[in-house]
């Protein structure tokens, strides 16, 4: 059965834009845009590249590895050398705690 | 006879890549596929890694089920080397005895492992490393308290060292060149793995040359040129491959270390493309031919030459990469070290988490990372990509502090 699970808060995330979740074996990435939050598979599927620690330019995350290209609102491949998108989770804020359904 | 729009001979990485371009650009065109092994396309990084240390299992290799070719309309031919290319009237002629009639071929024939010439190398139990075949066989032989001894310490060599001490083997290298990975890495950084593999158990004897393996039915001893005696359970030899350029000489392509091909990655004969290991492409980046033998150069090949197969008209332009796992350590390298006049070091090795950085004339040629934060890799590629002048900067990029960024 799937949860929203608190992860963060949004005063942890005032001054970064992207944190690395270790969840119960499953690695997530947690990203900020504006105002909002997208969490996704932290394993790009290429090779396996953190996707956290990826360059962001609007809604577009880029693997540091291999520099695959991926939607962060739906996980969808949109550059090579990748072809399968990424796992997505729902994301909610709820006063200052940010929980992501598992 | 039979007949195909595009043949795609090699049944690997490469060839996988262009049947899907190939569908993605040309819906209705017919493909065929013909390769060697019995298998559909495989991943074969983890035949060194996940696969042999037992924690990837067999199904999980396959890039795509059998199904989705029958899906895309992808036909397959397993099994079956393809043994003459005639280029007068575009047919192939399989080793089955069959002939196909194509419009447009890819040449993606990969390469084979060298076999080394010495008494008893011919033993059940000496082991090379290419195949799915060949990793079954090597995790046969993989049990607790087993003796290896591996020959060749190259990548394939060293993946193969730690999979097999994580197993529990005990484990002894034998590698030629005075330190192991001599064809890409300096005394220093190689003797920081050394050290490491070392501790976690790995026996090394460098400088020295297999001359004999020992053994009746099967090894029991390697003996090396300095006269010392290895005893072994079994041996895996990694020493190298040589590109399967048979096929293509033998129909009159040009062939020098490769199937000679120009960005666009056409052979001589403009109708039949090269990709991957068999190719010896002009790498734009370098300005200089290369041939490489890396996964994701083949997969950036195996998809140009489907894009271009099917009508476009894209060029080579990729900064090569290559990325590998030793025991617990996670490599990222990319570029081409073979051009350097300068190393430098950004980070420390006592942290167990830094980049060696290959520079000549100034400008980075290529860069070695081990743990290394990989928010640097897109930056440090462009500065390879865009050949910046870098003089007066080496403090900065030794210093692990500094934004790289900076630079750009």
């Amino acid at each position: 059965m799937s949860k929203f699970v608190k992860v963060a808060t949004t005063d942890e995330m005032a001054n970064q834009l992207a944190k690395h979740l270790a969840m119960d074996g499953e690695k997530i990435a947690l990203f900020k845009v504006g105002g909002a939050f997208y969490a996704l598979s932290d394993t790009c599927t290429h090779r396996g590249g953190p996707l956290s620690e990826g360059d962001v330019e609007g809604t577009e995350v880029t693997c540091p590895w291999h520099g695959a290209k991926f939607d962060l609102r739906t996980g969808a491949v949109l550059g090579p050398p990748a072809q399968t998108g990424v796992k997505v989770y729902p994301v909610k804020v709820t006063g200052r705690d940010i929980e992501i359904e598992i | 006879m039979k007949s195909t729009k595009y043949l795609l001979i090699g049944g690997g990485l490469a060839s996988s890549q262009a049947a899907k371009q190939l569908r993605a650009h040309d819906g209705r065109g017919a493909i065929t596929l013909v390769g060697e092994e019995p298998y559909v396309p495989y991943d074969r990084p983890p035949l060194s890694k996940e696969f042999l240390r037992g924690e990837k299992r067999r199904d999980e290799l396959f890039f795509d089920p059998e199904q989705y070719f029958h899906d895309q309309d992808i036909g397959l031919v397993l099994g079956v080397a393809v043994q003459r290319l005639n280029l007068d009237d575009k047919t192939a002629i399989l080793a089955n005895g069959e002939a196909m009639r194509f419009e447009k071929a890819l040449i993606a024939t990969g390469g084979r492992p060298v076999r080394l010439k010495l008494p008893g190398g011919d033993l059940p139990g000496v082991h090379y490393l290419r195949t799915l075949d060949d990793s079954d066989a090597i995790a046969t032989e993989a049990a607790q308290g087993k003796r290896a001894v591996l020959i060749g310490a190259g990548f394939i060599g060293m993946e193969v060292a730690a999979s097999l001490t994580q197993r529990g083997v005990r484990v002894t290298v034998i590698e030629a060149q005075p330190h192991i990975w001599a064809r890409f890495a300096d005394a220093t950084l190689a003797g920081f793995f050394q050290d490491y593999c070392t501790q976690k158990g790995v026996t090394f004897h460098t400088d020295e040359i297999a001359t004999e393996i020992r053994g009746h039915d099967r090894p029991s001893s390697v003996v090396t040129r300095s006269g010392k005696e290895l005893p072994c359970d079994f041996v895996c030899v990694g020493v190298g491959i040589v590109p399967n350029v048979e096929l293509a000489h033998a129909a009159g392509l040009k062939v020098d270390n490769g199937v000679v091909v120009n960005e666009y990655l056409q052979a001589s004969d403009p109708d039949i493309y090269a990709a991957g290991d068999v190719a010896n492409y002009q790498d734009p980046v370098f300005a200089k031919r290369r041939r490489v033998e890396h996964w994701g150069h083949a997969e950036y090949c195996g998809q140009l030459a489907g894009q271009n197969m099917a009508g476009a008209n894209n060029t080579y332009d990729l900064v090569t990469y290559v990325w590998s796992d030793i025991f617990d350590l996670h490599l990222e390298f990319a570029g081409d070290e073979t051009e350097h006049d300068q190393v430098l070091f950004r980070g420390r090795f006592e942290n167990r988490s830094f980049t060696v950085l290959y520079l000549k004339r100034h400008i980075l040629t290529a860069y070695f990372a081990v743990n290394a934060s990989s928010k640097e890799f897109p930056i440090l590629q462009h500065l390879i990509r865009h050949k910046r002048d870098l003089a007066g900067r080496e403090l900065q990029l030794q210093d692990p502090t500094y934004a790289l960024k900076g630079l750009l």
